[in-house]
């Protein structure tokens, strides 16, 4: 039931159309029993001998007149009620949208592009149905019931409480799909996960398995999993649909002690025959809206997990922003004692150096040693845990966010452009750059070439040239972006470079037009690349084991020495088929 | 509607009887329904006769409860048919699928259909089995309740018996005007929802360059309008679908009313006896009642057709067809004569022809594009040659059984597919007779031992989806570990894969390095400095094989390659500076 507060309460803003929702709802509920009234007064005067043809059109067309005004009532009433619901699904949506914008970097990522979709689209669709059906059409059922409960007091109190005798068995019904959820639909949820995991691992892996000639045992796994989630879905259905074939027959049936209790009185001659008529009218007016009131309740668990990631998302931590605009001493960017776990797991630990304005800096280090970890931290992707970044003398967490990304240019692997065209794309750099200025960065991006082969030149839609780009001509379209845009600092994940290898070389020489004066943090992972580097930063395990020029480092460290010995082998390196005589070294 | 429940037989097969059955078992209780109606008509007749006694209470009693209980066992009983078989059927046709796609051609599964074939298994499947038999429930047993309705009232009386007829006449007009919006606002709404999630997907993907440039406001604008229009469509759909529910539900009104205000006159005149009276007008509100509720289930048959239609869609692909027979020669050379290949439009491959003698190192290179990875691929027969041919050992590749051929190659490639599953079951995946110290070793030739030792659970550490925490290039280690397991004599490498993962690049190459000893080695070669002895190198550029030779021979001849050798040396030495 919670649940149901929580997600009404993001309807809050929409109270028009909640109010006008419950106003035609409630009314379409209420005159619902108009017809069993009008129906009671002729059966009253029929069996009194007293109906004359004018009572009955009159009658027949009140019956037809509340009939059409409880269907426009109900599906204005819905309508209503769609609004606020798709009002509100646009309301969580807006509301996501403007989340990611001040959610840490590094957080969004661990979310992944796929979950957070599923969040934004399908788990926030899924409020719908609550919103738009389970909450207004069950206040509506609500009061109709009342309306109906409440008049069959007046009438008869006995027989009213007979009607309302089904509703026990109808609950214990329930209590029993949830006694039994809590025990299997946990086993037919993981059974579902399994088989749509081996399913896809199966469609994926084909290639994989028919190389190998594996088709055999890999289709008995995937036999076993689709085997295995019949069978838990079949156990978990089979033990409910027993409590809900039992709810579906008892709730709609209120006659079963309404109707012999009835006769008792009657017989008794504690109930005239008027109101046994009428009671047992407004008795069986009152199945269909009980068996309104329970149809959502088997998707309830499914919901609330939905709900609870939306609800998730909106309350992860935002990162703290600061508002200095103006870098008192420059671009210099320093660390210091900068300590950082990620998810518990350290992967800094009082990291300390300076990465001096206008020169070049290098990261190396094995894979894991935290490299990209350094680039990332400095871009803001997370804060620190403990120590400080500084740029220009201060705590990057002092700055306005949107003056730390105009000063630092990140180019990394990810090589994303928007869906149009790319002198659009290029021109996210700088808004309202010219055409020329936009050319003139492709050229030193070495991409205008390429572009211009293109039919449509720069205004080649991206999305839709598709495949035609490869990684390295989008690699080299974010470059000339980043161009653009200019910024003082320069954090290069020098993998970069390899995203082509057919076109590496043009993609350098992007690259070191882009580094042009610039101050440049590189996270290197080939030695030769930044050799003659400024400054050299040997990470390990998360700590800086030494810093310092390429040939002091060689021999002061000689765990650098090794480095620089395994990357001049790979270097080196060749294809042979012969047998080797003897393994060397 | 009911072309649904034709369709849904259809696909049921050998479940088809038990559908029926289900069907039958529905109606059974539709007309059990009406027995508490009856019993109140039984009362009401016997009050107007005087002839109420305290013992009918009793038998009321016992037969309303006799019926709630035949109900609740007949319904179980055709919900258990229905769904469960349904669950049965999705069950047979995902086990059948899985066979299918072995049989597909490989090109298949690297064209980018992945995705297409899951969704297939895992949404639409999961969609039919679910609400596809709960609406298939619905229009049967709404459809039962009308017909026993009709029945009844006919042979009451058969005027009002007819106005009901009318009636349901005039709703199924009106509601394939309902049908009729539904059909021409699915397809925009679909439209509608596909860039809702384009506009969100690029919004997500988009982030860090948002981010970065600072472009909050603006892109938050973009997708924000996306999530706006989506909500207008959304609206506009329920208010377009008001009118006709509205005529749909009015033509009930119009029954009831007319039902009513028939049996008051008839009454009146005395053509129909006053229980039976009494008993219309008490049915005839559970009469329209199943069939008023068709307007909510016009969106879940029609996804449910949709399903069903993508799904029979995937089973129209065409399987491969293996006529070979034969085994690979014992003799390893590779041979292409006058092989000309195109992928639909445009030549791809025009007349080349080469061979790689066995044991020997044979690189490719050239830019990209220019039909490098083609010839790979033809040889494991992803595609087959338009004309010309391609002889392993001198027998012909169409002629070799396909397993057969697959068991004698290895492809190292830059995409690895890890299993979610141990990392020694998937080396072991190489040779499923394998030893655990076979798989020892080859994971130690494979530069992947050590750190597999160096994880928690070493090597029944889960790789795959599930286990994130291995890098690219020790996933592509293990994967080459597979394939020394495998022991193929011949190997097809694209060296893209040593780059995968730059820290790691001497690991990757060393494992390489293992797997390439005395094979029949094809190398699609991007670093020139990789290929400086092999064998012979094919410069492959527009469509044919213009320079072949050894790497001294090559650059003496002052043509592609070297030209090609120039970029590289440039490339390789690069050092950032100013």
């Amino acid at each position: 039931m919670s649940t149901f507060q929580k997600v009404y309460a993001f309807a809050a803003h929409g109270k028009r159309y909640m109010h006008k929702a419950f106003l035609l709802l409630t009314s379409s509920a209420v005159i619902g029993i108009v017809p069993y009234i009008a129906v009671y007064l002729i059966i009253m005067r029929l069996t009194g001998g007293q109906l004359t043809a004018g009572f009955g059109v009159g009658a027949a067309g009140v019956i037809l007149l509340s009939l059409l005004l409880k269907s426009h009532t109900q599906e204005k009433g819905l309508a209503a009620s769609h609004r606020l619901a798709y009002d509100t699904l646009m309301g969580m949506r807006q509301k996501a949208a403007d989340k990611l914008l001040s959610m840490p970097m590094g957080e969004i990522e661990r979310y992944g592009s796929g979950a957070l979709k599923k969040i934004f689209v399908e788990d926030i669709e899924g409020m719908e149905l609550i919103l738009a059906h389970a909450i207004p059409e069950g206040v509506g059922n609500i009061i109709g019931l009342c309306t109906v409960v409440v008049t069959l007091f007046i009438a008869d109190w006995r027989l009213a409480l007979c009607a309302l005798a089904v509703i026990p068995f109808g609950f214990l019904a329930l209590s029993g799909i949830s006694k039994t959820a809590t025990q299997k639909l946990e086993l037919y949820y993981q059974a579902s996960r399994e088989m749509n995991s081996t399913i896809i691992e199966y469609v994926s892996g084909m290639e994989v398995i028919k190389v190998f000639g594996q088709g055999e045992s890999a289709f008995s796994r995937y036999r076993k999993a689709i085997e295995g989630y019949k069978k838990f879905s079949l156990n978990w259905y089979k033990s409910c649909w027993k409590y809900m074939s039992m709810y579906n027959v008892f709730l709609p049936t209120t006659l079963l002690f309404a109707l012999p209790a009835a006769i008792l009185f009657y017989t008794s001659g504690s109930l005239s025959f008027g109101l046994l008529v009428l009671c047992v009218l407004l008795a069986m007016s009152m199945g269909p809206m009980l068996l309104h009131l329970v149809i959502f309740f088997p998707i309830i668990p499914n919901l609330r997990q939905k709900f609870k990631r939306i609800e998730d998302l909106f309350e992860e931590t935002e990162l703290p922003v600061g508002h200095d605009r103006s870098f008192p001493d420059g671009y210099g960017v320093s660390f210091h004692n900068v300590t950082f776990a990620y998810q518990d797991i350290p992967v800094l630990k009082d990291v300390s150096f300076e990465a001096r304005a206008g020169g070049i800096t290098a990261i190396v280090g094995e894979s894991g040693a935290g490299k990209s970890t350094v680039a990332k931290l400095t871009a803001r992707f997370w804060d620190v845990g403990e120590g400080s970044i500084r740029i220009g003398g201060r705590d990057i967490r002092e700055y306005a966010f949107e003056a730390l990304m105009d000063t630092i240019s990140y180019v990394s692997q990810d090589n994303f452009l928007f869906n149009q065209s790319i002198m659009e794309n290029i021109q996210v750099g700088r808004p309202g750059a010219s055409d020329e200025d936009v050319m003139e960065m492709a050229k030193k991006a070495q991409c205008h070439d390429f572009i211009m082969e293109m039919p449509q030149g720069y205004q080649t839609v991206v999305g839709e040239a598709g495949d035609r780009l490869s990684g390295g001509q989008r690699q080299r379209i974010t470059i000339a972006r980043a161009m653009l845009k200019n910024a003082p600092i320069v954090l290069l994940d020098e993998a970069t470079s390899s995203t082509d290898a057919e076109n590496e070389d043009l993609i350098q020489e992007a690259l070191n037009q882009l580094l042009r004066g610039k101050t440049v943090l590189v996270i290197a992972h080939r030695l030769s690349t930044v050799v003659d580097a400024d400054h050299i930063i040997v990470l390990k395990a998360g700590k800086v084991i030494v810093q310092g020029k390429h040939p002091d480092l060689l021999q002061a460290s000689t765990e650098y020495a090794h480095m620089w010995q395994s990357y001049r082998q790979s270097a080196r390196w060749e294809y042979k088929t012969e047998r080797k005589v003897a393994e060397s070294c | 509607m009911l072309k649904l429940v034709g369709r849904v037989l259809r696909l049921a097969g050998e479940y088809a009887g038990k559908l029926r059955l289900s069907l039958v078992l529905s109606f059974v209780e539709s007309l059990l329904l009406a027995v508490p109606i009856f019993m109140a008509w039984y009362v009401f007749s016997l009050v107007l006769d005087n002839a109420l006694q305290v013992r009918d209470a009793w038998i009321c009693f016992s037969i309303i409860l006799g019926s709630v209980l035949l109900r609740m066992v007949l319904r179980y009983w055709f919900v258990m048919l229905e769904s469960g078989t349904g669950y049965e059927i999705c069950a047979r046709e995902r086990i059948t699928l899985g066979e299918r796609l072995r049989h597909l051609p490989m090109r298949f599964f690297s064209e980018g259909n992945l995705g297409w074939i899951t969704s297939i298994i895992t949404v639409d499947l999961p969609f039919v089995e679910e609400m596809g038999m709960d609406a298939l429930d619905k229009v049967i047993s709404g459809l039962a309740g009308a017909l026993i309705g009709v029945i009844m009232l006919l042979s009451i009386d058969w005027r009002i018996g007819l106005i009901t007829v009318i009636i349901y006449f005039a709703a199924f007009l009106t509601f394939q005007r309902l049908e009729r919006v539904c059909r021409r606002e699915s397809p925009i709404r679909q439209k509608q929802q596909a860039k809702l999630v384009s506009a969100v997907l690029e919004y997500v993907r988009g982030i860090p360059v948002i981010k970065a440039f600072n472009m909050g406001g603006d892109r938050a604008k973009a997708v924000k309008d996306a999530i706006e229009s989506t909500r207008d469509h959304s609206v506009g759909f329920e208010l377009q679908s008001v009118n006709p529910v509205l005529w749909y539900r009015a033509c009930f009104a119009v029954g009831t009313a007319v039902t009513i205000l028939a049996a008051t006159l008839f009454a009146i005149n005395g053509l129909l006896p006053a229980p039976t009276a009494i008993m219309v007008f008490i049915f005839v509100f559970y009469l329209y009642m199943p069939v008023q509720a068709f307007t909510n289930l016009s969106s879940q048959t029609r996804i449910t057709e949709a399903a069903l239609d993508r799904y029979e869609d995937l089973n129209a692909v065409d399987m491969i067809e293996d006529m070979g027979k034969e085994a690979v020669p014992h003799r390893h050379d590779i041979t292409m004569r006058d092989v000309r290949f195109s992928y639909g439009e445009g030549q791809v491959l025009d007349g080349v022809s080469f061979t790689a003698p066995a044991k020997s190192v044979t690189a490719l290179v050239g830019p990209s594009g220019g039909g490098k990875t083609t010839i790979a691929n033809l040889i494991v027969r992803f595609w087959d040659v338009d004309s010309g041919s391609v002889e392993i050992g001198g027998t012909n590749v169409r002629d070799i059984a396909y397993d057969n051929l697959l068991g004698n190659v290895s492809m190292v490639f830059q995409n690895v597919y890890l299993f979610n599953d141990t990392i020694r079951n998937n080396i072991r995946f190489g040779r499923p007779e394998a030893s655990e110290e076979e798989i020892i070793e080859a994971a130690k030739k494979a530069r992947c031992h050590e750190f597999i030792m160096a994880l928690p659970d070493g090597y029944n550490t889960l790789a795959g989806e599930r286990g994130d925490r291995l890098s690219g290039g020790e996933k592509q280690r293990i994967s080459i570990a597979r394939a020394i397991l495998k022991n193929a004599p011949i190997i097809l490498l694209d060296e893209a894969t040593a780059s995968v993962d730059p820290d790691n690049e001497g690991d990757i190459q060393r494992a390489i390095g293992e797997l390439i000893q005395d094979k029949t080695l094809i190398i699609i070669a991007h670093r020139l400095s990789t290929i400086q002895n092999a064998h012979q190198i094919l410069v492959v550029d527009n469509k044919r094989i213009v320079e072949h030779g050894t790497h001294t021979e090559l650059l003496n001849q002052d043509g592609v390659y070297h030209e090609l050798w120039k970029h590289r040396e440039k490339a390789g030495g690069w050092k950032i500076s100013r």
